[in-house]
């Protein structure tokens, strides 16, 4: 893993990428108690505007040997989904990122509570389930969520979510 | 000690344990999760999808 984040951060060092941030089931378990997933997931701002913004990471990795295989990248021994950001949630998340150590590397994962209001915003059945084991587990900063919520227009459906599963 | 508050005491502790639980590093999170996708990878030794990757950390 330290040599799959490694391999990652350098995408960032070599500015085939602007930013990047762990997110999906293992930014969920840096927060929670260890919970079975398959993906890491990383969302990442490309460097420049293109079509094809998958282009440059895969032919960076290749060159290193590392090949796609369907929507992922086996990189050291786990398999690497980039997803761009898709919105101005996402990318505000990525950029405001939590700076972590994985052992001596050095990593960002998304912010717990820009991690919440994704997983609110793409409300899949998993993604509700997160979001409780989240609530269960950990200090959410409810001024902070409350404050992205707001600007991205998401206070409604934590409300709702809220008083169905959370109340 | 009734049934209901047996099962709230047992409720009560699990939940405890998880919150202890998500307080690990990282790294020890990531070894864990290995362990379980090789649990799982056991059970589902017959309907393994493509994705169900034990990782090599």
């Amino acid at each position: 893993m330290e040599k799959t984040l490694k391999v990652i951060r350098g995408l960032k060092e070599k500015k085939i990428i602007r930013n990047f941030a762990i997110g999906g089931g293992i930014a969920v378990l840096y927060y929670t108690e260890p919970v079975l997933t398959y993906d890491l997931d990383i969302f990442f701002i490309p460097a420049e505007d293109r079509l094809d913004v998958l282009s440059p990471i895969y032919k960076y990795l290749r060159k290193k040997g590392y090949k796609p295989q369907e929507e992922h990248v086996l990189i050291e021994g786990v398999p690497v989904q980039f997803i761009p950001v898709y919105n101005e949630l996402v990318r505000e998340a990525v950029k405001d990122s939590a700076k972590v150590n994985y052992g001596r590397i050095k990593t960002q994962v998304i912010g717990l509570e820009y991690l919440v209001a994704i997983m609110l915003q793409v409300n899949r059945a998993k993604d509700r389930e997160r979001i409780i084991k989240i609530f269960e587990e950990t200090d959410v900063n409810l001024k902070v969520l409350k404050g992205i919520l707001k600007k991205f227009n998401l206070i409604g459906r934590y409300d709702k979510f809220r008083s169905k599963y959370l109340g | 000690m009734d049934k209901d508050e047996t099962l709230e005491r047992i409720i009560r502790a699990k939940r405890l344990r998880r919150k202890e639980l998500s307080k690990l590093p990282f790294k020890k999170k990531i070894e864990i999760l290995v362990q379980l996708q090789k649990m799982a990878r056991g059970i589902k030794r017959h309907s393994i999808e493509k994705t169900s990757r034990v990782w090599i950390i």
